[in-house]
């Protein structure tokens, strides 16, 4: 047991963390290498205008879209937010994340706190896995990278869940190497729309605020 | 201007899903100006339950949020637990206190949310007794009655097939949001009986097997994960059960569709959209279902109930919810895929083939067809017979219209 | 044309920003609901995020910055000739690339843009639908998809002249405005190209048309084939360079004015150097400074943003801002300006027999719209536009009472005496 949570916790543990860090920074970097256009239409309007205001302006759906749209949307932002509460702010990841990476503590949320952001993002996470497998289109489209990272994040968050008591070595240890796993498949997954979700908005944004509109 | 009688003279009607609803013009910020955003329907949504749906997810979000009230009480009670009072008689000593106990001397009566000062008592014995002498036993016995039906079921039974094979015509049945909260209910539902199950049984079966060590962990995973899905289960049936409601009321004809055998009889009698099965599942899982939630809020939160009492009594009301929930959730799952041919596609898809419904809810097909509701909106041009690729359906579905 | 220079196009069109859209999307299907097609057909299939899984797999293979990796575990796919040929509907038949997908998009992802990408490469395959690479053929040739060469052009101009009673100058020394227009209104619509000379003429401007370049719509941006599109924009640019012009006006042409205004930069490799405006633009220019007065009409109507204008142009105030003093009761549809539905026929559908069915199911949405506002008509702005309703309308028997927004303002304009 004790290996076993010293190998998820150390080596296995720092070898997924640069793996995760060199991968997204090469991801990212190559993808902006590709390069533009040779040349742009005269402007109308501000490209970055246009990016931040489109970043910004697709963080809530436009009201013609919805009802349509709202559970997908509630259900995205209950996973995202809760998710970003707990991995943030729940006392043993504070610690973690304080002890063993950045050397500062930061204050932390009840333990209520946690399990309700937690709640939130299972009931989020579910809703959205229960309508990828049965939406038409969703069915159709995804990949199996799209189930696998669905799986993996809830994976890891059931795992988290499973060693709230923090009695056992067995289950912490468990949660670490799905985290581990996590980390280490993240660049090259869907979830790298964490990062790319920018320059999706932004290129969209600035390639029509040049033309004066705010998409 | 108007419509005109070309337009009238249409088989099909433009699309009344497309109601708009002027929201009014407002300026965006920036670069793109006066635009009027207006409301449409979106095609999967029946009539005006937005606010409903909308409305019972706040709540539904207000309910998890209102764990904040129930667990510092929790917590409150913990760390006075760590010095229990003595409610007896601190002059008889030990022997004298467990001599009172066996005697029932009750305890003192505490108000609630204040630490239940009952640390103990005699009547936790007689709750053990129920625990491991009736609900274990009898509650396994039921559940490996239920495994073992749906296996019979499976070997002589099979699958129940579509009379005169596929139409390759597909009716809208679910909604997508009644498909999206249908998942949901049933994922955690899982998680729950699975912790649940260990809860409860998982000394007999697993230590055997495991060791004590292991099962220790297995045991605390199983209660952490039950504890935190508890309450998103409620959330689920507070989303489900409304969004199902509708043409599950309970009529007589129902009662006789289950005298008769349901589908097992040769000819099965009539339904509307949901049969005399159907509607069972719908209202045990109401009942039971509210029973199960109601006993494991106390369960979850020991520190609103009165007395210890009350949470054995929860724990009884508990188990046997269960018990009965997972039972009849076996037959469900079971009849709601591989049991019956056609039938799953309805819950994923959210389609079904005509010459299904015909056969089993043609009471649902002919009013969908009186009142001009039927649709393929939403649906694949035909219903896959194999869950596959759409082309492949449409070949089935020029196959078959030849 | 072959699958070889295909695949050229696929991979070299496939830079930083159509990576990043690759790269962002997690497959939600929230585009679909944007998409007029998919609504009609209620077709899985139709729903916009497929329409660019083919480049995703180029993209895994050839440019993702892990193409080595994913070349070595065998993800990602080089495209078939049949694969190509399914894929036609999807990116000919059930796209008019009007973007209103990208509204819906939690990533804001550019599906058009993309549609257009793989449209280059069918093009380069040979593969795009034969009625409309004839038509860019003969643009090419002729100098018009309809092939109203420089002679014809002439012709055409002096019936019109003498049919509306109208200057049209054609091929000046020098002047300040090159006017360009669509073979729809050189041989359909051609009071609204009466109209445009009216307009200019009164307000004595020193205009032209130019045989060196008038076609102002670009059957390049409907086939997919990049050489056709920037022949077409060149000879703009040399015609203004040859008479001087300092501004190009670009008529009621959705994708014509896209194509100068906002594609030619790309295709040519260098900023054209005069101004391109929409011919509302201007007109909205004029009227802003008081040059161009206008007579309200006494009836109530409501207008159509063509998408290449509006929602991918940024021309949404600029005609609202005429309508106000053309109609005494305007109002507007629901949704409107960046929001609005296309019209349906656009980006080459409305010349799709194959995509009648499903064409003219989506105009439902538009006959919706309309009647809702309890107008008596609707302004179009666009020729393709103009022409979609048309002929839907009749298909459907449905009395739409269009007007057209340069029409008006040539009948409308208040000319004081000098």
């Amino acid at each position: 047991m004790n290996t076993w949570l010293w190998l998820a916790e150390g080596p296995l543990f720092w070898l997924s963390l640069s793996v995760f860090g060199l991968g997204v920074a090469w991801k990212l970097t190559g993808l902006l290498l590709l390069g533009g256009p040779r040349a742009q239409p005269t402007p109308r309007g501000s490209p970055a205008g246009g990016a931040v205001y489109t970043i910004l302006r697709h963080f809530v759906p436009r009201r013609v879209f919805l009802p349509g749209a709202g559970l997908h949307v509630l259900a995205g932002y209950a996973f995202h937010l809760g998710l970003f509460i707990l991995l943030g702010f729940a006392a043993p990841h504070v610690a973690f994340f304080g002890e063993r990476l950045l050397g500062v503590s930061w204050p932390t949320l009840p333990q209520w706190g946690f399990i309700v952001a937690a709640e939130f993002a299972f009931a989020g996470l579910i809703i959205l896995w229960a309508m990828r497998i049965s939406e038409p289109i969703q069915k159709l489209v995804s990949r199996p990278a799209d189930h696998a990272a669905t799986w993996l994040t809830f994976l890891v968050m059931l795992s988290g869940c499973l060693a709230l008591e923090e009695a056992h070595v067995s289950l912490r240890a468990l949660h670490m190497t799905l985290v581990d796993a996590w980390l280490f498949w993240f660049p090259f997954s869907p979830l790298m729309h964490t990062f790319t979700f920018l320059f999706s908005r932004g290129f969209t944004g600035a390639t029509y605020g040049r033309r004066g509109v705010g998409l | 201007m108007g419509l005109g009688s070309g337009l009238s003279g249409h088989s099909r009607t433009l699309n009344d899903d497309l109601v708009v609803a002027p929201h009014g013009c407002g300026a965006l910020p920036g670069f793109a100006i006066p635009v009027c955003a207006g409301g449409r329907k979106s095609m999967n949504w029946p009539n005006g339950e937005l606010h409903g749906r909308l409305g019972l997810l706040l709540l539904a979000g207000v309910f998890l949020i209102l764990q904040a009230v129930f667990v510092p009480a929790e917590q409150a009670h913990a760390q006075q637990l760590d010095t229990p009072p003595n409610t007896l008689d601190q002059k008889t000593g030990p022997a004298g206190i467990w001599r009172d106990l066996r005697r029932g001397k009750p305890a003192r009566e505490t108000r609630p949310f204040t630490p239940p000062v009952q640390a103990i008592q005699i009547e936790g014995e007689e709750w053990r007794k129920v625990r491991n002498e009736w609900i274990r036993p009898i509650g396994g016995g039921v559940l490996l009655f239920a495994f073992g039906g749906i296996i019979l079921f499976a070997l002589f039974v099979r699958r129940v097939p579509i009379e005169g094979g596929r139409s390759g015509r597909p009716v809208s049945r679910f909604t997508r949001y009644q498909r999206a909260v249908h998942w949901f209910t049933a994922s955690v539902f899982i998680l729950l009986a699975i912790s649940g199950l260990i809860l409860l049984f998982g000394r007999t079966i697993l230590i055997p097997i495991i060791g004590k060590s292991a099962f220790a962990a297995v045991a605390s995973a199983a209660k952490q994960g039950h504890n935190l899905f508890g309450p998103v289960f409620i959330v689920a049936l507070l989303l489900l059960l409304p969004a199902f409601f509708r043409h599950n009321r309970p009529f007589w004809q129902d009662l006789a569709w289950l005298a008769r055998g349901g589908f097992l009889s040769r000819r099965e009698p009539p339904s509307g959209k949901f049969n005399g099965g159907e509607k069972l599942w719908y209202w045990l899982l109401t009942v039971f279902g509210l029973i199960i939630a109601g006993s494991g809020i106390f369960l979850d939160f020991p520190a609103i109930a009165p007395a210890l009492v009350y949470l054995q009594f929860s724990h009884i009301l508990h188990a046997v919810a269960a018990v009965v929930l997972i039972t009849f959730a076996i037959g469900h799952a079971y009849l709601g895929s591989a049991g019956v041919e056609g039938v799953l596609e309805g819950m994923t898809t959210g389609c079904v083939d005509e010459n299904w419904a015909r056969q089993h809810h043609p009471l649902w097909l002919e009013e969908l067809e009186a009142k001009g509701e039927k649709t393929a909106r939403g649906c694949p041009r035909a219903v896959d017979p194999d869950g596959g690729d759409v082309p492949a359906a449409r070949e089935a579905a020029e196959e078959a219209a030849s | 044309m072959s699958m070889h220079e295909a695949h050229e196009r696929f991979v070299s069109e496939t830079g930083a920003r159509i990576a990043s859209y690759l790269d962002a999307c997690v497959r939600c299907g929230l585009c679909a609901d944007a998409c007029h097609y998919h609504q009609a057909s209620g077709d899985p299939r139709h729903a916009p995020v497929m329409k660019f899984q083919i480049l995703d797999r180029i993209y895994r293979r050839h440019r993702d910055p892990f193409a080595p990796l994913w070349r070595l575990l065998g993800r990602g796919r080089d495209p078939d000739p049949e694969e190509l040929k399914e894929l036609r509907e999807l990116i000919y038949d059930t796209c008019s690339m009007c973007g209103r997908c990208t509204l819906a998009c939690p990533m804001g992802i550019d599906t058009a843009q993309m549609v257009w990408i793989v449209r280059e490469g069918m093009a380069a395959a040979g593969l795009a639908p034969p009625v409309l690479e004839q038509m860019a053929r003969r643009a090419k040739k002729a100098g018009s998809p309809m092939g109203i060469d420089p002679q014809k052009l002439r012709e055409i101009l002096d019936e019109v002249s003498r049919e509306y009673d109208v200057e049209l100058p054609l091929d000046k020394d020098r002047a300040d405005i090159l006017l360009l227009d669509s073979s729809l209104d050189f041989n359909v619509y051609r009071p609204t190209l009466a109209a445009m000379a009216k307009i200019l003429n009164r307000l004595g401007l020193n205009w032209t048309f130019s045989t060196r370049g008038y076609e102002a719509s670009n059957l390049g941006l409907f086939t997919g084939d990049v050489d056709v599109a920037r022949a077409m924009v060149a000879r703009i640019v040399e015609a203004a360079e040859e008479v001087g012009a300092s501004i190009v006006l670009a008529p009621e042409c959705g994708h014509g004015y896209g194509s100068i205004r906002w594609e030619a930069a790309e295709l040519l490799g260098f900023e054209p150097p005069f101004e391109i405006l929409h011919i509302s633009e201007f007109l909205a220019r004029l009227h802003r400074e008081g040059r161009l007065k206008l007579r309200r009409k006494e009836r109530s109507l409501t207008y159509h943003d063509p998408c290449k204008v509006g929602r991918r142009g940024g021309v949404v105030e600029e005609p609202r801002e005429l309508m106000r003093d053309l109609v005494s009761d305007f109002r507007e549809m629901h949704p409107s300006g960046i929001l609005n539905w296309c019209c349906s026929g656009g980006g080459g559908v409305v010349l799709l027999e194959s995509a009648r069915e499903v064409q003219l199911e989506a105009f439902r949405i538009k006959m919706r719209q309309v009647e809702d506002t309890g107008a008596e008509g609707v302004i179009m702005a666009c020729a393709f536009c103009h022409y979609t309703f048309d002929s839907s309308a009749k298909h459907f028997g449905w009395d739409c009472g269009i007007e057209d927004l340069v029409q008006m303002v040539a009948e409308q304009m208040v000319v004081e005496d000098a």
